[in-house]
């Protein structure tokens, strides 16, 4: 995108949807904008400490940020993108965000950068698996499970849609060609208490986050091939961190990492 | 139709979230990159704010988001400004819900759900067709998305959006109305009232022409005003995507409202077109009402073949018209005509003749005597 100028004030801005009190964000204009990046919370709703871990970053390489809430009680189902029946639709309440705070800042621009810890990262595949025409490059940190870009599996474990949504079709030729990379905390590997314990992820995917990150990296790798697109996924294995975003931002520099990875040309 | 509680649907849904079935989200798509539909001119873009999805039952009038997920009998949507827009799988399209009744395309109903149904009409309908003449391929299949809500989650629909006047025209000055009625869909009405419309305006009248029932779309408007007319309204200015298994009386209501607002426009002449065949329910139910009969001056009847002619204009003069002419495609058979004159009496009037110098004001004239004989009467 061409950079734009907005209205800055160089703060961490709280907002509230005028059309939907359920739903809201944090956002960080800087003056010059040359790229958007959106953060996506884990389960515990952290979106404002993801936030102000990349804004002296967003500051330095001209980055807008914008951070939804999807809030409890609300948003059930944001991983899985809101299913019929189960919770509301995650990915219209993104793009509703997004749509907001393009008329607020005065930003306009067609495509992003997403990034999404734990459900967050849950989501952001399955976003993007939904709306690759969207997305410029994914990073995916330490996502409890994933959709397999299988259609033998059904929604969410793989691709095969029953009733789930009314106007959602996967199409693994577009969302292969993404720039995706997963991040991972090299201790990062118990059965914890939030980990998702299916006894048919723990056989398609692995025991846990560590496992599963590498099994379906090399499952894309291999239907990326298939297809004959040029992509590659990578796997960057995080020091000393666990399934705690303080933890891969501190002994890490998680957040150092992904935006100078996401702002490669 | 099912009755619906509409307070029930009126109520902000956003305030009401603790009903997990239905979601109201906001708007998520760039309003302009969706393909608006010509039934829906009457709502404002700005008011497009929110979309409601989940177990919510449609009622005709709403406003609906849908993707194009197969293409078939139509691949074009009307635009508001009349421009045909060709339409593309995936695409997003702002229709509105109605039932429809068209005996050369399809017959079809409001669907229960949200889920898939088909476009049957290139004006912006979506409806779940149950019955299809084969003359065409079967309906463009859509998938709605959600329905299109104002800023607090009220559900936007056409019935809010009227845009008569309101006007009480009892006390008003008399304006001849023209009614124009046919054997059956594509029987030749709107080439007829166009030609009417033609005719008067050529000879300095100015006309006010009204569809007072069918299914929305421009076609027939934009017929009319290139003929000539002064105001154009059709039942989608009433608030009526279609008017297919819409109660009597709101039709009859309705009729007397277009009528009104043309005559608050000051014109000469009404011409009104009442759509598909004299039998079609809603048709005949409206044209034996006594509203009708005493407030048509004439009526010029139209058909496809000669039997069909003579049995129409009998059945309308038997019902209290005063049949002026026959008209429409058998006006073109010479044949036809014959037979025609051979059972009845009443002229048979080509396109080109409606269209002649000074067959407006013969026209005008001649209204204007049988106005003042159903006075005298």
């Amino acid at each position: 995108m061409k950079a734009t100028h907005s209205k800055n004030n160089n703060e961490i801005l709280f907002r509230q949807l005028p059309s939907q009190e359920q739903m809201s964000y944090y956002y960080f204009a800087p003056k010059t904008v040359k790229s958007v990046l959106i953060l996506v919370h884990g389960i515990s709703r952290n979106a404002k400490e993801i936030i102000k871990a990349f804004k002296p970053l967003a500051e330095k390489n001209q980055v807008l940020l914008i951070a939804p809430i999807f809030k409890k009680g609300y948003a059930k189902d944001y991983q899985r993108l809101g299913r019929n029946g189960k919770g509301p639709r995650s990915d219209y309440q993104l793009m509703g965000i997004i749509k907001d705070c393009k008329s607020l800042t005065n930003i306009q621009f067609n495509k992003f950068n997403l990034f999404g810890f734990s459900a967050g990262a849950q989501f952001a595949h399955r976003f993007t698996f939904a709306h690759p025409n969207l997305i410029n490059k994914v990073a995916l940190v330490a996502a409890g499970w994933y959709t397999l870009p299988t259609k033998h599996l059904a929604y969410p474990s793989g691709l095969k849609l029953k009733k789930e949504f009314n106007d959602i079709a996967f199409i693994p030729k577009r969302f292969l060609r993404t720039k995706y990379r997963v991040y991972i905390g090299e201790k990062d590997n118990k059965r914890d208490a939030s980990l998702n314990k299916n006894s048919i992820i723990d056989e398609t995917q692995g025991l846990n986050r560590l496992e599963r990150a590498i099994s379906w990296i090399e499952l894309m790798q291999l239907h990326i091939q298939k297809h004959g697109i040029k992509n590659h996924i990578e796997l960057e294995i995080l020091p000393n961190s666990s399934h705690d975003f303080v933890s891969c931002v501190n002994n890490a520099n998680l957040h150092i990492q992904a935006m100078k990875w996401l702002n490669d040309e | 139709m099912t009755n619906y509680n509409t307070e029930t649907r009126r109520i902000k849904l956003i305030k009401s979230h603790s009903n997990e079935n239905v979601q109201v989200l906001p708007f998520p798509f760039d309003i302009q990159s969706c393909k608006r539909a010509f039934t829906t001119r009457n709502i404002k873009t700005e008011n497009m704010q929110t979309l409601i999805s989940g177990s919510i039952r449609p009622k005709a009038g709403d406003l609906v988001l849908c993707e194009v997920t197969r293409l078939r009998q139509h691949c074009r949507i009307e635009q508001p400004n009349g421009r045909r827009s060709r339409m593309f799988v995936k695409d997003k399209i702002i229709v509105c819900y109605g039932d429809r009744y068209a005996p050369d395309q399809f017959e079809s109903v409001v669907p229960e759900n949200l889920g898939a149904c088909h476009l049957v009409a290139g004006g912006g309908i979506a409806s779940l067709m149950r019955h299809k003449s084969p003359k065409v391929k079967p309906a463009t299949e859509i998938q709605p998305i959600g329905l299109i809500g104002d800023s607090d989650g009220q559900i936007l629909n056409l019935k809010d959006h009227q845009t008569l006047n309101v006007y009480n025209s009892d006390d008003q000055n008399f304006v001849p109305v023209l009614m124009v009625a046919g054997s059956s869909m594509n029987a030749g009405k709107t080439t007829t009232v166009a030609s009417l419309i033609k005719g008067l305006t050529a000879d300095g009248y100015e006309v006010g022409a009204v569809k007072i029932t069918g299914t929305g779309s421009g076609g027939d408007l934009w017929h009319f005003i290139d003929a000539g007319a002064k105001h154009v309204i059709d039942f989608t200015d009433a608030g009526h995507a279609s008017t297919y298994l819409v109660k009597h009386e709101k039709l009859l209501r309705d009729y007397h409202k277009m009528i009104n607002h043309l005559k608050s426009k000051n014109v000469d002449v009404i011409v009104v077109e009442i759509a598909d065949g004299i039998l079609q329910h809603e048709t005949k139910k409206l044209l034996q009402s006594t509203d009708l009969i005493n407030t048509t001056t004439a009526m010029y009847y139209t058909s496809g073949d000669s039997s069909s002619a003579i049995y129409g204009s009998h059945w309308l003069e038997k019902t209290g018209y005063d049949v002026m002419a026959l008209s429409g495609v058998v006006s073109s058979n010479p044949l036809g005509v014959q037979e025609i004159n051979q059972a009845t009496n009443i002229p048979v009037i080509t396109k080109k003749q409606m269209c002649e110098a000074g067959s407006g004001h013969l026209l005008f004239e001649t209204l204007t005597n049988k106005a003042s004989q159903l006075k005298v009467k």
